[in-house]
């Protein structure tokens, strides 16, 4: 009996969902959604909108705008095919609506005509970017209610989508026109066919149109089953209205307040959510990690994985999720016993890099840089001002936005991944912006590349004279995850990666500050560099790079060698509950790190947001200092080391191998000393991954300073090498194990 | 198929390089044998001898070597079995058991790096019953089997003379001489399985092999094959003997079973053909139609002679079933669909019409019925089944192992075997297999479990597919070579990583019932669906191969262990496994569900995981992926028992890996 109700336990226990089944079907993510989306046309399914906007119209009904064309894709009641990374896990799936039985539908062209009357798609790359003729400028949310707002042809609009029963009712406000202007409204299968009024239509299928306020319906006269509405020229402001429905002449709805839907409205988050912080009860690390706690219960459920975050000022911060939602918590000046999260926006596009500008809330997504903008100062974001949207994007699921940093000019910087294919080799197609680091003027108007090549960074950094880094995986063209670095003056440049190297055809390969081997580093996030201000035990300048992957931490030691910079990694001895994707210092002088879990890491949470404090009591016992010799290398410890100990050479493990930068995907380890040069070449044709040939180079001798703090190593052979693995086993003065080791990058001449 | 392979094993033995293996001196009374081992471990039954070279009953063993160490460690060292053990490094006995081993373990040692002297000594049970294993520990690393190419020693001449005999203990069975020269009482109960190996069925030969094949075949197998253990039976240098050849051919084909004569597949399926042949990685183990064999150590079997081999269209039924027409085939049974054997039976025999190996031989008409005189008087039914057989007139084994065969018989230079057989033997075999006759017959009657495992890897290949402690395997080297047939087929570049499990631990890794069933063949499900190649079927040797692979670690054959389920531990351990805990559902499916996200790397679905891995395993895999399998991208949630999930189970990564466990089997 015992064992019959053990096993009914457990039973029991697997009928429970293992991975919370489909968290994304509850999630609110509010009532506009950007993301891209599929969907179908007249029933065959379509890309339709690669920086799509989704409008919840209540009761299962949705429409789909192209927020790059400006056009209306679909007005529908039902669910959505879902899809997509960040929801469902799956790669390459897209989020396709579920519009086989739409209301309305529209074919993939502009969704305004241009000055010449036509909706032929003239962007530079066809399929993408912003129309010639029109731009969103932004949204602005009222309560539930969206009102879209852009330009077409020189004259501003505002677009209101309502739904009363079965009726849709397009509600625009216009400013003054120089000349008509000419709207896709549906493309039915069969004719429409237009009163004489040119006030109502129907089309064969059974769809009704009305429209108010002077706008003219036709149909297309190349296509009669495309319905157009036509504004006319105007000095002031005109509010007009469509409405749709099946069957004959719909009723618009009352015609919206414009002033007041864009003059903020009351809030839909009004909930605050409570958490307290767990501070570390640990004395004796070096680092102590304090964890706030995540409202991860919450009324919207919503999944709430971090990957941005700033400060806005020393009690609070804003973090922006994978799934679009910005929170802003506040708690951190006080003793941590109670945080106040709130949630101030959602629905915005993979937004994984957050700043603060001037108390401004910045938010990097996929499809644009968002500028959140609280009009009525409830707490909540009223306009969602598009502060630049110039970066070309495609429907691949892998080409995320990483970070978003600022330099000391106010411009912005991301970090754009190519878009690699489903299981890691290769891309498809490249567009402009695929694989490059972004520089965005202090106002926004200027997109600049500053950087190609880039292949999956995770993350970046900007240091303190103006450095951009970047963090990149291995990958294809890219031999082993690394520290990609470029000074301000040096700018652009070229990363390495072959298929998204864009214009600079001519430019050398700028290899990285340093290579790091695979069980060291398999996947970087940010770099973030110690402030004057920092109590962290490192100096002021010094860079910390991130590791997403492997959620750890590494001292960054510049070398200067042979006239140019290289470096050597050192992991810090920090433990983290998740990844470590963004950090940033407290004007405490502590360090928050901010990671999630979305793809490979050993994350053991899949989100935290932690403080990282530094324990002067302990001290930090790493190498401050790296050097290269003629003759091998020199490390600087900030403790005097056991003379007998630091003297031996066997307390020394030297390695040191190079990798085949290829088409390939990564690269073996390929020796130094004895370089098999058929492997080499071999592993341009196919992957090496499983070549592992690293040099033990023979340590000749160990020579401590007078000081007692720094050895000289005298190598057997030094040269130049991709990775030089330098680890010690060390004791100080006082017998404390120091052990570790230090991954660098030598070059030559 | 490996004879050159073993020829290269063979070199390396003769060499006195060191080598990442220790030795191993075996003592039994005032018997002695000495072998290289790479893994110190011993599993042998009671009634199985610890080696072939020595009886059954009590022995000891002493590992010697050194250990290589590239960076100072301050270590423990235990053990586990049951018997006496004992440890010394650097000459000083750190650890020593008897009885129940792995109460207790070494104190801490401070290892400098570089070699260190390693000296084990192991006593079984009366009855000659082993169990041993070895571990280390340090902060930081849990305890773990030391990895094998740690070990390194030097082969002393006993190990070199030891070695060598193995190898012509192996190779004499391959090339069946026992078929010919038979043992006057037989094998006995407990043979070395070897012994037991025939050459293809010759049954129904005339159905599916061309005559012109046949003849070019009989007159020069290694000319076609170099491989081969196929002897030349005629001279062709003679008028003689091709027409021997040609009578033998003529004979053979006239060997019908009534089998329809088929057409040969659709050329058209060829381009399909060349896609299996690509993915499956046919390249580890053969040199593709257009490419000539060459002597790069790869031994792999040429396929520029099979549109001249088989008769239209009978290449299918091989494909699908190569065992049905030869037992003890090196070709695997890799349950091919009937459009995967149809359409690579497309491309092989398109890729080699016309590219047959040109022998020159002009033959004449044969004559079946003179050639039936001939196999008759050949004694092929020796060893072809489907041939007549007959009382052998060759020497009988007990006698042939009195004499020297430098001097006469088979081995013997040409001049000193006028008429014999003329065996597919270099001079590093021709001296294997003299060194073997020195110690008589006596070890073909018997057998140990282990060694037998450490022949087959090298027999069937296994490494042509899987790493081995720290070499790579050649299709890693080879795959790309044939990448071009694959090259118009859109996704492959898409997929998650295409390596294939390593074979280092495979005898600790896995159950052995589970290493028995991918052996025959048997298993329902793949452990790795997201792979090109798969696993073939060995299907003649797959239970005794399967319990020597454990043997070989050191376990007793083993199948899966029922496990009392504690609930409240498997609810932790679904929080672990699961999008709250360490997101292993990222890569690994459950049953039906799939991997939420997996990119890169496929991973095992844990619903196998409980008729597949052993306890041990799973904790020392789960401590530190990527120091059992370098470069395994299976995240490390834990360093020295410390878990990154501090708040569950105190933090303690031993704890939640079998909270993780007790999930893994709550079915």
């Amino acid at each position: 009996m015992q064992r019959l109700s053990k096993v009914l336990a457990v039973s029991t226990l697997l009928i429970q969902p293992l991975v919370a089944q489909k968290w994304y079907e509850k999630m609110d993510v509010g009532p506009a959604w950007m993301n891209t989306f599929g969907d179908y046309f007249h029933g065959e399914k379509r890309m339709s909108a690669i920086k799509g906007l989704s409008v919840d119209l209540g009761e299962g009904w949705r429409a789909l705008y192209d927020t790059e064309t400006l056009r209306l894709s679909s007005v529908y009641k039902g669910g959505i095919e879902w899809g997509g990374t960040p929801w469902t896990g799956a790669h390459g799936r897209l989020m396709t609506m579920g519009n086989k039985e739409a209301l309305l539908v529209t074919d993939t062209t502009s969704g305004w005509a241009d000055e010449s009357g036509s909706f032929d798609d003239k962007r530079e790359i066809k399929g993408h970017g912003d129309i010639p003729h029109g731009a969103l400028t932004g949204h602005y949310r009222h309560g539930r209610t969206i009102v879209l707002e852009y330009t077409v042809n020189g004259t501003e609009v505002l677009e209101n989508l309502e739904r009363s029963g079965e009726t849709i009712t397009r509600s625009f406000k216009f400013g003054s026109r120089k000349e008509a202007l000419t709207l896709v409204v549906a493309d039915e299968k069969g004719a429409f066919t237009v009163g004489d009024d040119m006030l109502a239509a129907k089309s064969a299928d059974g769809l009704g149109i009305v429209s108010t306020g002077g706008v003219k319906l036709a149909t297309d006269p190349k296509n009669l089953n495309r319905l157009l509405a036509l504004i006319p020229k105007g000095d002031g402001e005109l509010v007009a209205q469509i409405a749709i429905a099946k069957g004959d002449k719909p009723t618009a709805g009352a015609k919206p307040d414009f002033a007041k839907l864009t003059s903020g409205g009351p809030g839909i988050w009004t909930e605050t959510i409570t958490t307290e912080g767990k501070i570390s009860g640990n004395d004796e690390d070096t680092y102590l990690t304090d964890l706030v706690t995540l409202p991860t219960e919450n009324p919207w459920d919503a999944n709430l994985r971090f990957g941005g975050f700033d400060f806005i000022d020393e009690d609070s911060a804003a973090l922006s999720t994978w799934n679009g939602d910005v929170w802003v918590v506040s708690g951190l000046k006080g003793d941590w016993k109670e945080f106040k999260w709130r949630r101030i926006a959602a629905g915005l596009f993979e937004t994984i890099g957050l700043k603060v500008v001037d108390g401004e809330i910045y938010v990097n997504g996929r499809d644009q840089i968002t500028k959140l903008i609280d009009l009525n100062k409830d707490g909540e974001t009223d306009y969602f001002k598009v502060f630049n949207r110039d970066v070309y994007i495609s429907e691949n699921f892998h080409e995320f936005a990483f970070d978003l940093q600022t330099d000391k000019e106010g411009n912005f910087y991301f970090a754009k991944a190519a878009p690699v294919r489903g299981g890691g080799r290769g891309f498809d197609k490249i567009l402009p912006h695929h694989g490059i680091v972004a520089k965005i003027s202090p106002d926004g108007k200027k997109f600049e590349v500053v950087a190609t090549g880039i292949r999956a960074p995770g993350g970046m950094g900007i240091g303190p004279n103006g450095e951009i880094t970047t963090g990149e995986n291995e990958g294809t063209w890219q031999p082993s995850c690394k520290i990609n670095y470029v000074k301000a003056g040096d700018m652009p440049v070229f990363f390495g990666t072959e298929d998204s190297r864009h214009s600079l055809t001519s430019a050398a390969y700028t290899p990285p500050l340093v290579y790091l081997p695979m069980d060291v580093d398999n996947s970087g996030g940010s770099q973030v560099w110690v402030p004057d201000y920092a109590k962290f035990g490192l100096k002021t300048d010094e860079m910390i790079h991130l590791s997403y992957g492997k959620s750890s931490l590494f001292r960054v030691l510049p070398v200067t060698n042979n006239g140019r910079l290289q470096a050597g990694a050192v992991k810090l001895p920090i433990s983290l509950q998740s990844s470590a994707m963004r950090a940033r210092f407290h004007s405490d002088g502590s360090m928050y790190v901010l990671g999630f879990r979305g793809w490979q890491t050993n994350a053991a949470t899949a989100c935290a947001f932690q403080r990282i404090r530094f324990n002067a009591e302990v001290g930090l016992k790493l190498p401050e200092k790296l050097d290269y010799t003629e003759s091998g290398v020199k490390l600087t410890f900030p403790v005097k080391l056991d003379a007998e100990l630091a003297e031996d050479v066997t307390s020394y493990s030297i390695q040191r191998w190079d990798y085949v930068r290829s088409v390939q995907y990564g690269s073996g380890e390929f020796s130094v000393d004895n370089p098999d040069t058929e492997a080499m070449e071999k592993a341009k044709k196919s992957e090496s991954k499983r070549h592992h040939k690293r040099d033990s180079v023979k340590v000749e001798s160990a020579k401590l300073s007078g000081d007692g703090k720094t050895v000289e190593l005298v190598l057997e052979g030094m040269k130049p090498s991709m990775s030089l693995k330098v680890g010690y086993d060390l004791e100080d003065t006082d017998g404390e194990i120091l052990k570790s080791e230090v991954h660098a990058t030598v070059y030559g001449k | 198929m490996e004879r050159m392979f073993r020829n290269l094993v063979i070199a390396s033995v003769l060499s006195g390089s060191t080598c990442a293996e220790l030795v191993a001196t075996f003592s039994q009374g005032d018997a002695k044998d000495v072998r290289m081992d790479r893994i110190p471990a011993l599993s042998v039954a009671a009634g199985q001898p610890p080696t072939p070279f020595l009886n059954t009953g009590g022995f000891g063993v002493e590992w010697i070597g050194s250990l290589e160490l590239q960076e100072r460690r301050r270590l423990y060292f235990s053990f586990e079995g049951k018997g006496k053990a004992s440890l010394s490094i650097d000459g000083e006995e750190v650890l020593a058991e008897e009885g129940d081993l792995g109460v207790s373990k070494s104190k801490r040692l401070r290892l400098n790096p570089g070699e260190h002297d390693i000296s084990i000594k192991y006593s079984s049970a009366d009855d000659g019953s082993a169990l041993f294993r070895i571990y280390w520990e340090e902060a930081g690393m849990q305890r773990q089997t030391i990895p094998p190419p740690v070990f390194a020693g030097e082969r002393t001449d006993e190990a070199k003379l030891g070695e060598l005999q193995r190898h012509g203990r192996m190779s004499f069975t391959q090339h069946n001489c026992a078929k010919c020269h038979a043992p006057e009482e037989g094998f006995g109960a407990t043979p070395m399985p070897e012994t037991g190996e025939i050459a293809p069925i010759l049954a129904g030969a005339g159905d599916r092999l061309s005559e012109q094949w046949l003849r070019e075949w009989i007159a020069d197998p290694k000319a076609l094959k170099p491989t081969t253990h196929m002897p030349g039976l005629v001279d062709p240098g003679t008028a003689e003997g091709l027409q021997e050849a040609a009578d033998l051919a003529a004979f053979l084909a006239a060997m019908r079973m009534g089998g329809e004569a088929l057409p040969a597949p659709d050329g058209g399926l060829a381009k399909a053909g060349g896609v299996h042949f690509h993915e499956l990685g046919c390249v580890a183990c053969h040199y593709p139609a257009g490419e000539e064999a060459t002597a790069d150590g790869a031994d792999r079997v040429p396929l520029n002679n099979v549109a001249s081999k088989y008769l239209p269209g009978k290449l299918v039924a091989f494909l699908k079933k190569p065992e049905a027409y030869h037992p003890f085939t090196g070709m695997p049974n890799f349950r091919f669909s009937e459009e995967e054997a149809v359409s690579l039976a497309a491309f092989l025999r398109a890729g080699s019409e016309g590219k047959e190996t040109k022998t020159g031989y002009i033959f004449p008409e044969g004559d079946a019925i003179r050639g039936a005189a001939i196999s008759e008087s050949l004694q092929c039914g020796s060893c072809h089944p489907g041939l007549p057989g007959g009382v052998s007139r060759a020497a009988t084994l007990d006698e042939i192992f009195k004499a020297d065969w430098l001097k006469k018989g088979c081995m013997a230079e040409g001049d000193k075997r006028p008429g014999l057989p003329v065996p597919n033997i270099e001079e590093s075999e021709r001296e294997a297999l003299v060194a073997f006759s020195k110690l008589g017959y006596d070890s073909l009657k018997k057998d140990n479990s282990a060694e037998f495992a450490k022949r087959q890897i090298d027999a069937k290949r296994c490494s042509a597919c899987h790493a081995l402690d720290d070499k790579s395997s050649l299709l890693d080297s080879l795959h790309g070579t044939t990448a071009g047939l694959a090259a118009h087929v859109e996704g492959l570049n898409e997929r998650v990583d295409q390596t294939r499990p390593q074979l280092t631990f495979v005898g600790e890794m896995l159950y052995t019932s589970y290493i028995e069933a991918m052996l025959a063949g048997t298993t329902k499900t793949s452990p790795r669906p997201w792979l090109g190649t798969r696993m073939p079927a060995f299907g003649a040797y797959a239970k005794p191969l399967a319990e020597g692979l454990s043997r070989v670690h050191g376990f007793d054959p083993s199948t899966p262990v029922e496990l009392e389920v504690d609930p409240e531990l498997a609810e932790i351990g679904r929080t672990l496994v699961g999008a709250d805990g360490f997101g292993c559902t990222t890569c690994h499916g459950i049953g039906d569900q799939d991997p939420t996200a997996a990119f890169e790397v496929g991973a095992v679905n844990f619903r196998l995981v409980p008729q597949r891995l052993r306890q041990g395993y799973f904790y020392r895999w789960m401590d530190n992926p990527a120091g059992v399998f370098p470069g395994s991208k299976m995240p490390r949630y834990a360093e020295g028992n410390e878990s990154q999930r501090g708040d569950i189970l105190d933090g303690d990564a031993h704890k939640q890996f079998g909270a993780i466990w007790h999930w893994l089997h709550s079915e």
